[in-house]
């Protein structure tokens, strides 16, 4: 049982949790800049809501739905664009046999930061928050909100992107499957 | 084809490679092993990529930001005072007179227990310029922080607080930001000391807290904004003895 969370205790507590929320913004928002916008923003909110930290979990995942709901919000007023659905005949589709064992090896890791991107929000928000935040599956799901159910299978389909995203590089790969130069 | 088509949707849907038709086709289906094998593959890419960069200064502008914050909720909850809803007020007076006849024995015993203030804090972020005529290595920054003021985030200090560090100072201005609690009403004096060696200079910031938003001013620097100190510093011909009149 984690303390209780006051006004008093709040730097203290959350402290060791502040390089993971921005970690977490700055692939949220897209852009590196805002993601400390985005973490101040939260931890603000965080605050004025701290009764509501009802201690019987980690604390991690509280924060993190509060920096997904903050991003939520200011994508929301901005308008900005969602993106195109998803085909999942792309998805399911065989195809590179070996491009990703080599985008394991490659340094071309902005590439692949793009790829992430690229992602759809509900997809890629499990995806980070599993892979890259080791979160469980029930963590997540409370984090985003979406059933348990849900957020395994945006998991799968983050992954199955990703996958379609790297095979489809031809700048990161040649026609023969070899690492371009 | 059609049987991998069907049950890697299955797979995608269920977002796992559970059941009886999928194991068994996995069993027999080396295209769709690979496939999966393929998407825990992707996932490691992720794993692989660099931590974005936290930018300088986040942790101390976030310390300050709750330090406001927490700053700003004191004051609107003193402001907002206690009321008693207006339906109460005969129930309460009713109950007022009662209790002044049967307690009053009571009272004389433990009058001497009062009940604990509520406890005070207003947060201020206090930015700092230093301003140093000629690049200075190795310069040591102390604040000295009085017992009624911390830093933000701090566990509590009761005996006051000396935080020092080292920095390179390039010609110029160099600005820091601190974040500060102060959870005693009244004026409290926060001393900013640079040194090198033995020469050093000091400026002396008030800080005021106490009913409305708590100040700042300063002694021997010179106010940018009500919230902002702004220090020129150079050492001091005097060695060994801070002053903060030379060189602020």
């Amino acid at each position: 049982m984690a303390p209780e969370l006051t006004a008093r205790n709040f730097a203290e507590l959350t402290r060791p949790h502040w390089a993971r929320m921005h970690r977490f913004a700055a692939r949220l928002c897209r852009d590196p800049e805002c993601a400390a916008d985005l973490v101040q923003e939260a931890l603000l909110r965080a605050l004025k809501n701290c009764r509501q930290y009802d201690g019987k979990k980690s604390i991690a995942p509280w924060l993190l739905a509060i920096v997904r709901n903050v991003n939520f919000d200011q994508v929301r007023a901005g308008g900005r664009k969602r993106e195109d659905p998803i085909v999942d005949e792309d998805l399911i589709s065989d195809a590179q046999p070996d491009s990703l064992a080599k985008a394991l090896t490659t340094e071309r890791t902005g590439r692949l930061e793009e790829h992430l991107m690229s992602i759809p929000d509900e997809f890629r928000e499990v995806l980070l928050l599993i892979a890259v935040e080791e979160l469980t599956y029930e963590e997540a799901a409370y984090v985003t909100g979406a059933p348990v159910g849900t957020v395994r299978s945006r998991l799968f389909r983050a992954r199955a992107m990703l996958r379609k995203r790297l095979a489809d590089d031809r700048e990161l790969f040649d026609r023969d499957g070899r690492m371009s130069k | 084809m059609g049987a991998c088509r069907d049950i890697r949707k299955a797979i995608l849907d269920a977002g796992a490679a559970e059941g009886w038709a999928v194991t068994r086709h996995l069993s027999s289906c080396t295209a769709c092993v690979q496939w999966l094998a393929d998407l825990q593959m992707a996932e490691m890419t992720i794993k692989r990529l660099p931590v974005p960069e936290i930018p300088p200064g986040f942790e101390t502008r976030m310390a300050c930001a709750i330090a406001q914050e927490r700053g700003h909720a004191s004051e609107d909850s003193a402001a907002r005072g206690f009321r008693i809803p207006k339906f109460w007020i005969p129930v309460a007076a009713s109950l007022a007179a009662a209790a002044l006849f049967s307690v009053a024995g009571i009272w004389l015993v433990v009058k001497e227990k009062k009940a604990a203030p509520a406890p005070f804090e207003q947060g201020v972020a206090l930015s700092v310029a230093l301003n140093a005529a000629a690049p200075l290595p190795g310069a040591d920054v102390m604040l000295h922080l009085p017992n009624g003021v911390d830093l933000a985030g701090a566990t509590r200090s009761t005996g006051g607080r000396h935080v020092a560090w080292r920095q390179d100072l390039p010609a110029g201005n160099t600005a820091f930001d601190v974040g500060l609690v102060a959870f005693a009403k009244g004026d409290h004096r926060v001393d900013v000391v640079v040194c090198r060696k033995n020469d050093c200079a000091t400026g002396t910031v008030v800080v005021h807290a106490g009913e409305g938003r708590i100040r700042l001013t300063s002694i021997g620097g010179t106010v940018q904004d009500d919230n902002q100190i702004g220090l020129s510093f150079a050492l001091s011909k005097t060695a060994g003895i801070p002053t903060k009149e030379e060189g602020i």
